[in-house]
This record gives structure tokens, C-alpha cells and sequence, in this order.
């Protein structure tokens, strides 16, 4: 197995100085499961950013399925988020296009046949039980509904990567461990994800490798699900 | 695998991409009722205010063409003045001026007859012809386009001294009448450029500040495609094709509310018989004008706003 992530002294500093990321490491194997937690402002978000390029690094190296970040051109941008399946903790739905609508964008934007979205789509809607929403708009599902709308279309082009921020976040404690559930159904599946969370008990259901961050830097890693904080 | 074969698969790829976009464009329009409708008004009103500045232009041109068509001198001649006499007379003006468009002669009996016409049919009927007054002429007609403002004062001082050459017996021209067509021109001319500049200037103003909100409002949705790997053609295509689209709508509403009104101003016209022959304002192949431009201003609004906002997303 190789490895899907590697974040090699990553520095990320804002323009107005504020360091959100400082020489931090980490990495991820293919097919891992990894909780990222954190006090608010420990840059968990900034980890989301730089993974899909939305932001580049200030210094080091990201490595995202062997695809170098930080060298990446604007054009090339698209294709490495295609391999990312992304879920955010306000869903990010577009409003004015129905379930279906939303979940089949990422197979639209690899320019497959309509017939191939339609088959592909209604296997991902049936698969998540949204099969009998899948004519509504998002604004007319529960907070629940939406999030499982998102985990859909972040995984109907099967990406070898899925990363969550706070995909808990919005829902209550039942919603949130049915979303999580997915989540490692997903991983069971082959499918390596990357969960930024700061909801210990959620963490503590789920027996996995967790990254501390504290000011941008990796404070320890420790397996949550477990009596004790073990540190390696 | 075959080269026909990979080009097949090439060409029925662009062909699902470009039906995807046009389709996409079209659903854009159904998706956003409230944008398309405020994007199709904007640029009607545009094309409203550019068509009736067009129309302002071509009447305003017409009428100084009209009136300086109309505008001539008349020459009277010495009744005794030979042919030869005249031709020279003739010569001498052609000779002078530039701005002479056609010197015509007249003989005293065309003059008599153009006289004629113009008293009652009783009164003619009744009249010994050799009363009637007549006198060979020559009709001088000018081109104002050529004239400046002075060398319309040479002129007038020209002509106004014809009268003391041998068989020249009387020159009428309106000196006010050139003067009245001069500031029209003037006049038409600096209106016309303003307007045209304040509407065309509020016309892009509109455009580009609608489309800048409409694709405000599709920040989320541009920002959650560009997230799930949308390049930046995937996105703008189909607001391109919705731009061109919203654009055609426009050009046929404005042709549409601009033919509604002449036909009201003109049947109201026809009503207080203050006008009675048959005119029609919009020249035929308006229509095609007003599609165009809307379609030209709907690519411009929309390709402006999405470049300025996919330049500053990641």
C-alpha cells in the first residue's frame, strides 16, 4: 500500500502574518481512516484547503495521490479535486438543483454520457436511502438528508480520497453517527478518509488514528476508541 | 486502438460536451427565474435605449438630408437673356462653387406653367395666359454637407451680388434658411453624440453591473463546482450560452415594446390626420439588428462577470 497523503513541514502563513499551519507532518496510507482534531483555529480547516488547492503552502511539501500540491498550475487543479471526494459541514448543496442534480455534477464534470450518470447516480441515491428524494431541492431536506446528499456526490465518482470538515458539525448526536457510519462504510469499502473533527465523543465510537493539532503544529497522534491517549 | 476510431470517440465526446452545455444553459435560465428575468429586462431596456438613439439618428440624418435636398436658390433671368447667355451663367456657378449640387434651366414657358399650377383651375380658365407672369430661371440646388459656416457666408455674398450681372434679373435664396439648416446639423450632430455616449455608457453600465450580481448571487454554486472539479470552460460555457440566450429574449422584447410604440404613435398621428401617408419607422430588417445586439451585449455582460470572478476564485 502506498501512501495517499503527505504533508512534509507544511507552513501556511496568511497574508497579515497569521500562521495557521507550522512545519507540520503527517501522512496518510491508502485506504486509512483519520481523525484530524483540534481546538478551533488549530488549522484543521487550513489541512482541508491545502489538500484540495484552494490555498498553496507557504514552505514544505504535500503530496496528494502522488500529485505534488505546491507545483500543481491552475489548469491542473480540477483533476486532482476529482479525486477527492469533499463533504462540508454546511453540505454546500446547490440549492436550485434537485439531489439527483447535485450528486451527478461530479460525474458531469468527467464529461460521462447521460446514460452513465443516470445508472451511476440512481446506484449512489439507492446506496444512501435518498433514492426517494432524489427530485427534491436541498432546502426541502432535513440537515440529515443534506449531509447524506453530499457524502452521495462526494463518493459517486468513486474518488480514492474523501476528506470531511466537520461533517457532524450541523447534526444532532443520532445524524452525526449515521453520517460517521457512512463514512466508514465508505473506508471498508477501500476508500482512505480524512475527517477533521473536534467532537471527541463521536471520535471515541469509532477505533481510529487520530492527528492532535495545537497552533498548526502535530501536538500527537493517538488511536481514539481507546481507554487511554496513546502516544507514538 | 485504431486512429478513426479514437477520432470517433473524440468528436462524440465535443458532441455530449456541447449538448451538455446547451442543455446546461437552458436549465440555468429555468434554475434562476428571478436572475434571468432581471438579465433579459436589463438588457432589453438596453436595447430600448440604443434602438430609439438609433432612431433618433437615422430621423435626425434624415431630415437634414431632407431639408438640405431642399435647400436652393433661384436665379431669375433677363427675359431676354439668350441661350448661350445662360449656359455661361451656368458654367460660371458650376465653375465657383463646390457645393453646387445641379444648376437646372428653366424657360419662361415651364415657368408659366409652374405658375399656372399654382393659381385656382377657375381663375386660369378664365385668365389670358400672356398675363401670367413668366421669366427664364435657373434652379441652383446645394449640397450643405460640403458647406462650412463660412463659405456659406461667401456664398450668400456671392449670389447676393448675381443680381448686378448682365442678365441676371433677380436672385431669391433664404439665407435664413441655410442658417436653420446649419444649426439643425450642428445641433443633431452634438445631441446625437451626447446621447448616444451617456446611452451606450448607461447601457454596458447596466449590463455588467446585473451580470455582476447575478453572478454574485452564483457565488455558492460556482465555488461547490469548482470544489468538485469543474474547470473553469465547464462553467463559464453554459453561463456563456445562458448569456447569448438571455440576449436573444431581450433583442425580440425590445424590437417588440420599439415596434409597439411606433405603431401607437403612428395610428395616434394617423387619428388627428396629422399624418397621412403611410411610414414606417423601423426598417425592415430591424429585427436582426436587435438580436444581434442583444445576443452581442448578453455574451459581453456575461463573459465580463465571469472573468472577473473566476480570476479571483481558486
Amino acid at each position: 500500500m502506498g501512501q495517499m497523503v503527505v504533508f512534509s513541514d507544511v507552513t501556511k502563513r496568511y497574508p497579515g502574518g497569521i500562521l495557521a499551519l507550522d512545519s507540520l507532518s503527517l501522512d496518510m496510507e491508502e485506504g486509512e481512516f483519520l481523525f484530524v482534531t483540534g481546538p478551533s483555529g488549530a488549522g484543521k480547516s487550513t489541512i482541508m484547503k491545502l489538500l484540495l488547492a484552494m490555498e498553496k503552502p507557504t514552505d514544505g511539501q504535500i503530496l496528494v495521490a502522488r500529485r505534488n500540491v505546491r507545483s500543481l498550475r491552475d489548469g491542473s487543479i480540477p483533476f486532482l479535486r476529482r479525486n477527492i471526494g469533499i463533504i462540508f459541514q454546511d453540505f454546500r448543496l446547490i440549492e436550485s438543483r434537485t439531489v439527483f442534480e447535485n450528486v451527478a455534477i461530479t460525474l458531469e464534470v468527467l464529461g460521462l454520457s447521460s446514460k452513465e450518470i443516470r445508472s451511476r447516480v440512481g446506484q449512489v441515491l439507492e446506496l444512501l436511502g435518498l433514492a426517494h428524494l432524489a427530485h427534491h431541492l436541498p432546502p426541502m431536506l432535513s440537515g440529515g438528508e443534506q449531509q447524506r446528499v453530499a457524502i452521495a456526490r462526494a463518493v459517486a465518482n468513486d474518488p480514492p480520497l474523501i476528506v470531511a470538515d466537520e461533517p457532524t458539525g450541523s447534526l444532532d448526536p443520532a445524524l452525526s453517527i449515521d453520517v460517521m457510519n457512512l463514512l466508514t462504510e465508505m473506508n471498508r469499502k477501500g476508500v482512505t478518509v480524512l475527517v477533521a473533527t473536534h467532537d471527541a465523543a463521536l471520535m471515541n465510537r469509532y477505533r481510529s488514528r487520530c492527528v492532535r493539532l495545537e497552533k498548526g503544529r502535530n501536538a500527537g497522534e493517538f488511536i481514539t476508541g481507546e481507554e487511554s491517549v496513546q502516544a507514538r | 486502438m485504431p486512429g478513426s476510431l479514437l477520432r470517433g470517440k473524440r468528436v462524440s465526446r465535443h458532441v455530449r460536451a456541447a449538448a451538455y452545455f446547451l442543455r446546461q444553459g437552458v436549465a440555468n435560465l429555468a434554475r434562476h427565474p428571478l436572475h434571468a428575468s432581471v438579465g433579459v429586462l436589463t438588457l432589453a431596456v438596453s436595447l430600448i435605449l440604443v434602438g430609439f438613439l438609433g432612431l433618433f439618428m437615422w430621423k435626425a440624418t434624415d431630415l437634414v438630408d431632407r431639408l438640405s435636398g431642399g435647400l436652393q436658390l433661384t436665379v431669375y433671368l433677363d427675359p431676354e437673356i439668350s441661350q448661350g447667355g445662360a449656359d455661361e451663367l451656368v458654367k460660371v456657378i458650376r465653375e465657383q462653387w463646390d457645393e453646387v449640387q445641379e444648376v437646372t434651366f428653366h424657360s419662361s414657358l415651364e415657368d408659366q406653367t409652374r405658375n399656372m399650377e399654382l393659381l385656382p383651375k377657375e381663375l386660369v380658365e378664365e385668365l389670358d395666359p400672356e398675363l401670367i407672369p413668366a421669366q427664364p430661371y435657373l434652379e441652383v440646388a446645394l449640397n450643405i454637407e460640403l458647406l462650412d459656416e463660412q463659405r456659406a457666408t461667401q456664398l450668400v455674398e456671392w449670389f447676393g451680388s448675381l443680381d448686378r450681372v448682365q442678365g441676371v434679373d433677380e436672385v431669391l435664396f433664404g439665407s435664413e434658411k441655410i442658417s436653420v439648416a446649419f444649426s439643425l446639423l450642428r445641433g443633431a450632430q452634438s445631441i446625437g453624440l451626447f446621447i448616444s455616449l451617456v446611452i451606450v455608457l448607461a447601457a454596458l453600465f447596466f449590463v455588467i453591473t446585473t451580470t455582476r450580481l447575478i453572478v454574485e448571487g452564483r457565488k455558492k454554486e460556482i465555488e461547490i463546482l469548482l470544489l468538485v472539479g469543474a474547470t473553469r470552460n465547464f462553467i463559464r460555457i453554459p453561463h456563456y450560452i445562458e448569456g447569448v440566450l438571455q440576449g436573444g429574449m431581450a433583442g425580440l422584447l425590445a424590437f417588440l415594446v420599439v415596434w409597439f410604440m411606433q405603431r401607437q404613435l403612428l395610428s395616434s398621428l394617423r387619428t388627428e390626420s396629422l399624418l397621412l401617408v403611410p411610414i414606417n419607422l423601423l426598417p425592415s430588417g430591424m429585427v436582426t439588428w436587435f438580436l444581434m445586439g442583444g445576443v452581442l451585449l448578453g455574451l459581453l455582460g456575461s463573459g465580463l462577470g465571469m472573468v472577473r470572478y473566476l480570476r479571483l476564485s481558486k
